[in-house]
C-alpha cells in the first residue's frame, strides 16, 4: 500500500517550533554560535526554506553538537540539544518517505542522548 | 482506562461534549448566569434603536429607551410567543408584536392589545416582557439573565482596562456575518484557545506569527492571547502584501502594534484585535452538536485604498485559517463520539484551554465525571 503524506509544500513547518524555541539558546550555551544569528538562520528557513534545507540545517546542528561534545561542552546542554534534534527524526516519517540519511542521523542522536554521562 | 498521567493537566471528558444533560446544564448554569456580549454601543446609541440577539436560545432585545436608558428585554410576546423584534433597527416609541399586534412600552410593560375586550380577565398591568440586566464595557454591550451574577464592572477583571486602550466604542461597526457549524460549542472554543495546533494546522499563520512568543494569559473570566508578528517578510504573496501595507488604525495602542491579539470572553465571545481592524466572533450554542456563530468587523472607517486593501487581505488570510479550523473541529467532533476516547492531556501551550475547562468545572459541577 502506498503511504499517504500530508499535502501542501508547507506541511513540514510543523517541525520547526521546538527547534526555533530551543536550539538558538542551546547552541549559544554549547558552542561559538550566537543565539541571535542561529535564530536568524532558523527564521530564514521557516520563511523560505524547504523540508530538505531544514534537514540540512539539522544535520549541521548535529555536527556542531558532536564537535562541542568532543571539546568538552556542557553535557546536560548537549543531551537536551540531542533530544530536540532526535525528535525531528521521529516526526519526519509522517511527512515524507524516509531518506537514506534519516536513520543514521536518528541513531547518532539517540546515542548522544544515551552515551553522555 | 485513560492513558493520561494523573500529574498532567487534563481536558474535560468526552462525555462533556456529547451529553444532552451537560448541554442543558451549560445553558442554565453558564450562559444564563454569565454576562454575554450583545452588540456594539453604536448599535443602540440612539433612543428607539434596538438590536436582537439570543442567550442560551432565549430571544433577547437590547434597546435604548426614549430617556436614554439601555434596556434588555425578552423578545418573546406574552400572548402567543412570537418573536417581537427582528434583526436590528428602530422602534421609537413602542415594540409591536408582528403576529397579533400586542404592543409593549420600552420598559417591557404592556401598552396596548388589539381587540382587548375579547380577552376574559386580561390583567394588563400584570403583563410585561421579562427584563434583564444590561451594561456597557469599553464600547461593547453585555446582557446578563441572572440577578445573582456579579456586576459587569468587575466580572471580567481587568479586561475593561485592557480594551479601553482600543477605543472600540469609537470604531465603525460592520454588519453581521452569520455562520453555522456542526460542532459542540466547546470544540470551537477549545480550538480558538490554543496555539499548539498552529504549526501543523495553519502553516501560513506560522510564517506570519512568531510562534515562540505566542502566549495565552488566563485572567478573570477571560484569556488574553498575544500573537506577535514576525519581522521577516513572508515568502507568500498575500502574507507579504499584508506585512508591507498594514498600518495601524489611528489611536491603536503602540504596545499592541505588531501583534495579532486574541481575546476569549467567557463563555463564548472572542475578540480578534488586528492593528488594521478588530472583530468580534460569538458562538450561539444551538444544540449539542450544532453552533451558530456571528462575526462583526470594526475599523476606523478609513476609506483609503491602502487601508481597504489591507482589511481585505486580512480577511482573506483569516478566512483560510477559519477553513482550516473547521476541518480540524470536524475531526475532533467525530473523535469525541468515539467509545475508546475518554479525555485528553494538555500541553503548557494549551493553558487557555485548561483555564476554559476549569471555568466549566467551576460552573457545572460534575462535568468532569467520565
Amino acid at each position: 500500500m502506498t503511504p499517504t503524506y500530508p499535502a501542501g509544500r508547507d506541511a513540514w513547518l510543523f517541525l520547526t517550533p521546538e527547534v526555533e524555541r530551543e536550539v538558538p539558546a542551546l547552541m549559544d550555551a554549547l558552542s561559538q554560535a550566537r543565539a541571535d544569528s542561529e535564530l536568524h538562520r532558523i527564521e530564514h528557513l521557516v520563511n523560505g526554506g524547504s523540508i530538505r534545507s531544514w534537514f540540512d540545517y539539522l544535520r549541521d546542528c548535529r555536527q556542531r553538537l558532536e564537535l562541542a561534545v568532543a571539546e568538552g561542552g556542557d553535557e546536560d546542554t548537549a543531551r537536551r540539544l540531542a533530544a530536540v534534534l532526535r525528535e525531528q527524526y521521529l516526526l519526519v516519517p509522517a511527512l515524507r518517505p524516509e531518506e537514506p540519511s534519516d536513520e543514521p542521523e536518528r541513531r547518532r542522536l539517540e546515542e548522544l542522548t544515551w552515551t553522555l554521562p | 482506562m485513560s492513558a493520561v498521567a494523573q500529574s498532567t493537566s487534563q481536558t474535560l471528558p468526552a462525555r462533556a461534549y456529547v451529553s444532552p444533560e451537560v448541554y442543558e446544564r451549560e445553558m442554565r448554569e453558564v450562559f444564563m448566569r454569565s454576562w454575554i456580549f450583545a452588540c456594539h454601543a453604536s448599535d443602540v446609541a440612539e433612543p428607539g434603536s434596538y438590536w436582537t440577539t439570543s442567550i442560551a436560545g432565549e430571544p433577547v432585545a437590547v434597546l435604548r429607551d426614549p430617556d436614554g436608558n439601555l434596556r434588555a428585554l425578552s423578545n418573546v410576546c406574552r400572548h402567543r410567543a412570537a418573536r417581537i423584534l427582528t434583526g436590528e433597527g428602530s422602534c421609537p416609541k413602542v415594540l409591536r408584536c408582528p403576529y397579533h399586534g400586542w404592543t409593549y412600552r420600552p420598559d417591557g410593560r404592556l401598552a396596548a392589545v388589539p381587540e382587548a375586550r375579547g380577552f376574559d380577565n386580561l390583567d394588563r398591568e400584570a403583563v410585561a416582557l421579562p427584563s434583564f440586566r444590561v451594561g456597557e464595557l469599553s464600547g461593547l454591550v453585555f446582557v446578563c439573565m441572572s440577578e445573582e451574577t456579579e456586576p459587569l464592572e468587575t466580572y471580567f477583571g481587568d479586561l475593561g482596562e485592557k480594551l479601553e486602550r482600543l477605543h472600540m466604542g469609537d470604531l465603525q461597526a460592520g454588519g453581521r456575518y452569520p455562520n453555522a457549524f456542526n460542532h459542540n460549542w466547546k470544540v470551537i472554543a477549545d480550538n480558538y484557545l490554543e496555539g499548539y495546533h498552529i504549526p501543523i494546522g495553519h502553516p501560513g499563520l506560522l510564517r506570519l506569527l512568531d510562534y515562540k512568543r505566542y502566549l495565552a494569559t488566563p485572567a478573570k473570566n477571560h484569556t488574553w492571547i498575544d500573537g506577535p508578528m514576525r519581522d521577516k517578510p513572508s515568502k507568500h504573496y498575500a502574507e507579504r502584501l499584508y506585512q508591507r501595507l498594514m498600518r495601524p488604525m489611528a489611536g491603536f495602542p503602540e504596545e499592541l502594534n505588531g501583534s495579532w491579539t486574541y481575546v476569549h470572553l467567557w463563555p463564548a465571545t472572542f475578540i480578534d484585535i488586528y492593528p488594521d481592524q478588530l472583530d468580534t466572533w460569538q458562538l450561539f450554542p444551538d444544540g449539542l452538536r450544532h453552533t451558530r456563530t456571528e462575526a462583526r468587523v470594526y475599523h476606523s472607517g478609513s476609506t483609503a485604498l491602502r487601508d481597504r486593501l489591507v482589511r481585505k487581505v486580512n480577511w482573506r488570510l483569516n478566512s483560510k485559517v477559519m477553513d482550516e479550523d473547521v476541518e480540524l473541529c470536524d475531526m475532533v467532533q467525530a473523535g469525541l463520539e468515539s467509545r475508546t476516547y475518554e479525555r485528553g492531556v494538555l500541553n503548557r501551550n494549551e493553558n487557555g484551554v485548561l483555564h476554559f475547562h476549569n471555568l466549566l468545572r467551576a460552573h457545572v459541577p460534575g462535568i468532569d465525571e467520565p
